[in-house]
């Protein structure tokens, strides 16, 4: 069985008198340590696809199985003890405590499980151990991205979702970021799922999945993914 | 166009203009409340006194006949003279009950207000009645009434009701605080009413002056024209009724100056943060409106009318509701006291100028808050802001900071860095506390003077007043009668240097009816060589132990030297007492003036006594004082409670709505929501127990100036009971709480999805 399995999924909103279908019966897997990127034009139902599996928001129908377990059974207390432990996000506008030093920032962590990876080493895994001390202001945005990327794995989750991460960056930027994702996936065996807009993004990833109007247009296994490097952006 | 701005801007803050206002609104409401009782009651006593003629001075001596009148006349500084004969005289039918009787001529000065029935006039036989008297004791016109008056008993008509201007606080003596209607009046008649053989001698000459008087140069004329016999001068601010309402009226003054300073505070101090904090998050707004040319000043002022506006309507409101909620309420309690023809509220300018003040000052603070935002080029302000740097240093690079928690660090860092927001919380939380404190130690206080004066330093049950008249075999009687402690009071001059005061003297012989303490509240029994003198007493006359003072009885000639040998204290009637034997060596006798018996007194007609004072209707005044105290301190709990909720709630929806985007991102990332509550009710806790810490001394120091305006003639000490302390401390830290919990039912509301999307 798959470690992330879409069952008929969806997802109406709800508008007053009409419902508004945003994922509409979408069907997937996405296997242990893959990086994955979500493509799609906006408005084409990524995002919510996303907090669906990041347990922030309930499906109308379907299952959602994470190694076997069905999220959506859960209740409010679950999913909070579900995000905790599975889940990483990183947001597309950092979403830092302004009033925290970025080293603080990811050692918030503390506060919530046990079994975190150092604080330092996270910080080191993105390159930017020599700049703990700083305040988010005091950091370039790529920078800010990297201590919200340090501070969604040090908690060790099983997986990490990324919204649009280098939406609010220039290209070389986003680069970077995006070379990091990568390495996670490659190196630490990280399961990665990106959404993104970018159509490049496509050559990297191990498998692709394309979305329109709430559904899946197609899906697309790279046998052979580049690496970002290689990429011209 | 703008307008419409700010109302939806308005709108959008609704919480935090709404406590604006609010506070505005208290502010004023409790300036112009307070200033109209008082403003009222000024007015109303003023034209009392111009109505009635009041006398400006009153000379007191024996006697006075025609030809000291006209010598006075003469003097220059003197408008008006009238003669008054005025003594006590206990009712015949009930000779508990004592009646200052006032016989006058065809006076000009001082003259009583006729309430009902016939209009004064001296060809009227009969007398003219105290209404408060009258009304008490169910008293009507055309009732007779029996007066013992040395030599006869006479029987007059009570021809009318009246009141008079030296009666508004109408106390037999200083010694209680009520005045006691049922046992002590006054009446009015005419010399021609007296029976033919009543010889009469005035003992008053009332003085009105011209407005350019020189009273220095009078009174030595005064005294130089009459030097032959004792005489006494009364001026305002020694005539008791006078004073007493003077007093209670600055009294009234300070409290209104005081209290409506919070709220003031508070409105200023929300408006700064809610200002900075709109026009903020409205930069790109500010940034626009520039670019469409609107002028530097004219955004200005659009922004710095929210403040006025504010000030000036929540002010306006304040001005009308206050005067119309407050008087009423301090007047049920001053009508106990003082007695007035009418009762009226009256808004003085100065509540005017408090909303001009209020409205200016709240704009003042929308200026301070966005001038900031104005300077930077319209370019710059279309760009989000980079919140502010701060530096990483002191404290943060210690390894205890390492240690702390997130949630210590997170709330740490957000105290600094909105430190008005958390300042203002501070001073709301002393607020609370301290109107708390405030109002329950005003009522422990007065209870515990109440105590003291009742329990501690008086242990007797009754207090057997002695006839003047009776003889040493009458008093041999009595006391062979009653078992008890004799002592003689009487009113005194006293001389220090340069400093000269009336007083009260008290010689007691050996017993223990009659206690005294020392400034620290030791008991201790007056000194076997020299005086004890009341703390109260040492302070006016700036004596000290070991001084020696001069003092003497009224109608005495001689001055006697005494050394203070010790300090008492005693709420009440400041002065001098002394062991009987020391008294007597100074050369004077020892005439009982009163019988202090705990025995049960069955036989009120023995001669010797005049008439007895149970120590429980004494207690009742104070009680009754209690008890209109009570609604005051009914009105400062409410106003604690709406302050420290309000400022409350207030900063922390505002600290709630800045860290919404923190709070979704932690909910996100797996924290608890009752986690997320905890770490957002730290923060609060800190500060609310910060404001205790401060509040609860400033709660004490109201009550020592509330009591720093009292009459000199008493003596509180500031008594605030572990309970009501208790009851401040955990009232507030309830207050807290449940505003806590009302905030944090927002928590469960985020949507964690908002936490995705974009800044703005
Ligand atoms: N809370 C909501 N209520 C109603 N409709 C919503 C809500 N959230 C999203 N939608 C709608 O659902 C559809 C999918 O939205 P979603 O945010 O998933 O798009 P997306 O693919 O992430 O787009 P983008 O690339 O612009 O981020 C959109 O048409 C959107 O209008
Ligand atoms: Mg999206």
């Amino acid at each position: 069985m798959s470690f992330i399995r879409f069952n008929h999924v969806t997802k109406d909103y709800d508008m007053g008198t009409l419902k508004y279908r945003a994922v509409d019966d979408i069907s997937f897997d996405i296997e242990k340590g893959e990086f994955v990127t979500i493509l799609g034009p906006s408005g084409a139902g990524k995002s919510t696809l996303l907090n669906l599996l990041g347990g922030l928001d309930y499906v109308t129908d379907g299952s959602i199985l994470i190694d076997g377990e069905d999220i959506t059974k859960y209740d409010d207390n679950s999913l909070t003890t579900y995000r905790k432990d599975t889940i990483g996000f990183v947001f597309q506008f950092y979403n830092l405590i302004p009033s925290l030093t970025a080293y603080e920032n990811v050692s918030l962590i503390k506060a919530l499980k046990k079994d975190t990876m150092g604080f330092n080493e996270a910080l080191k895994l993105v390159g930017l151990l020599e700049h703990g001390n700083k305040f988010p202001s005091q950091l370039s945005g790529g920078e800010q991205q990297r201590v919200s990327i340090a501070r969604a794995i040090c908690k060790n989750p099983k997986l990490l979702l990324c919204d649009e991460p280098t939406g609010a960056l220039d290209t070389e930027t986003g680069v970077m970021i995006l070379e990091l994702l990568q390495m996670l996936s490659r190196q630490q065996g990280q399961t990665v799922i990106v959404v993104t807009h970018n159509p490049h993004m496509a050559l990297v990833a191990d498998r692709v999945i394309k979305m329109r109007n709430g559904k899946i247009s197609e899906i697309i296994i790279n046998q052979s993914p580049l690496s970002v490097m290689e990429v011209t952006w | 166009m703008l307008i419409l701005k700010m109302l939806r801007d308005m709108k959008n803050h609704l919480g935090q203009f709404i406590s604006i206002f609010i506070m505005a609104f208290l502010a004023s409401f409790v300036f112009s409340g307070i200033n109209a009782e008082w403003y009222g009651m000024q007015t109303e006593v003023e034209n009392f006194y111009q109505e009635t003629n009041l006398a400006d001075i009153w000379l007191i001596a024996s006697s006075f006949n025609s030809e000291d009148e006209s010598k006075v006349k003469k003097l220059s500084g003197v408008k008006d003279t009238s003669l008054r004969l005025s003594y006590d005289c206990p009712l015949y039918t009930d000779n508990d009950k004592v009646l200052t009787i006032n016989v006058i001529e065809e006076n000009t000065l001082s003259l009583p207000s006729v309430t009902e029935g016939s209009p004064l006039n001296t060809t009227l036989d009969g007398i003219w009645l105290d209404e408060s008297y009258a009304k008490t004791n169910k008293l009507n016109i055309g009732d007779q009434i029996q007066l013992d008056i040395p030599g006869t008993v006479f029987t007059k008509e009570i021809l009318g009701f009246i009141l008079h201007p030296e009666y508004i606080y109408s106390s037999k003596d200083s010694g209680s605080f009520m005045p006691d209607h049922e046992n002590y009046g006054f009446i009015f008649l005419y010399s021609s009413s007296l029976p033919d053989n009543f010889d009469i001698e005035y003992n008053q000459l009332l003085l009105s002056l011209t407005k350019d008087a020189n009273e220095e140069n009078l009174y030595q004329e005064l005294e130089g024209l009459f030097s032959d016999r004792f005489m006494l001068i009364i001026d305002e601010d020694s005539h008791l009724s006078i004073s007493s309402f003077n007093n209670e009226i600055e009294q009234n003054k300070a409290m209104g100056g005081v209290f409506p300073i919070v709220f003031f505070l508070i409105a200023a101090l929300t408006i700064l943060t809610t200002m900075t904090r709109m026009t903020n998050s409205q930069r790109t707004q500010i940034g626009t409106l520039k670019a469409l040319g609107f002028s530097k000043n004219r955004i200005l002022i659009h922004y710095v009318s929210y403040g006025i506006w504010l000030g000036l309507i929540g002010g306006l409101l304040g001005l009308l509701i206050g005067p119309l909620i407050i008087p009423p309420i301090l007047f049920i309690m001053q009508k106990s006291i003082y007695t007035l023809p009418n009762w009226s509220i009256a808004i003085s300018p100065s509540s005017f100028i408090i909303v001009v003040l209020l409205a200016f000052s709240c704009g003042l603070a929308s200026y301070l808050a966005c001038q900031g935002q104005l300077k930077e080029v319209p370019a710059a302000l279309l760009r989000p802001k980079a919140p502010k740097n701060k530096v990483h240093q002191g404290l943060e690079r210690s390894k205890i900071w390492y240690k702390l928690s997130f949630g210590i660090q997170w709330n740490l860092r957000d105290i600094i860095r909105s430190r008005i927001r958390s300042l203002m919380a501070i001073i709301g939380v002393i607020g609370c506390t301290s109107l708390l404190l405030f109002g329950l130690g005003l009522r422990d206080t007065i209870n515990k003077v109440s105590q003291w004066m009742y329990e501690d330093l008086n242990v007797y049950e009754d207090k057997i007043n002695i006839d003047p008249k009776a003889s040493s075999e009458d008093i041999t009687l009595l006391t062979n009668s009653y078992s008890g402690q004799l002592i003689q009071e009487a009113s005194i001059e006293l001389k220090f240097k340069s400093n000269k005061v009336n007083g009260l003297l008290t010689v007691a012989e050996q017993g223990d009816k009659i206690r005294f303490e020392d400034t620290r509240g030791e008991r201790i029994s007056l000194p076997d060589r020299g005086i004890g003198i009341s703390q109260k007493m040492a302070e006016q006359l700036n004596s000290e132990i070991g001084d020696i003072i001069e003092w003497r009885i009224y109608g005495q000639k001689d001055w006697i030297e005494s050394e203070i040998s010790v300090i008492y204290r005693t709420p009440m009637g400041q002065g001098i007492a002394i062991n009987k034997e020391v008294y007597e060596e100074t050369g004077q006798s020892f005439m009982p003036s009163s019988l202090l018996t705990s025995d049960i007194v069955s036989n009120t007609s023995m001669k010797a006594i005049e008439n007895t004072l149970n120590k429980n209707n004494l207690m009742n005044s104070f009680n009754e004082l209690l008890e209109s105290i009570r609604m005051i301190v009914v009105i400062l709990i409410m106003g604690a409670i709406i302050l420290g909720s309000v400022v409350l709630y207030n900063l922390g929806a505002l600290s709630y709505t800045e860290r919404i985007r923190e709070l979704a991102t932690l909910k996100v990332m797996g924290f608890h929501p009752r986690l997320i509550r905890s770490l957002l009710s730290m923060q609060n806790i800190w500060l609310t127990v910060l404001g205790i810490i401060i509040g609860v001394p400033i709660g004490f120091w109201l009550v020592d100036f509330m009591l720093s305006t009292m009459p000199a003639s008493l003596d509180m000490r500031t008594y605030i009971s572990l309970e009501s302390v208790t009851i401040s401390v955990l009232g507030t830290f309830i207050v807290s709480i449940a505003v806590n919990i009302l905030l944090s039912r927002n928590i469960k509301k985020i949507n964690m999805v908002s936490a995705l999307k974009s800044v703005e």
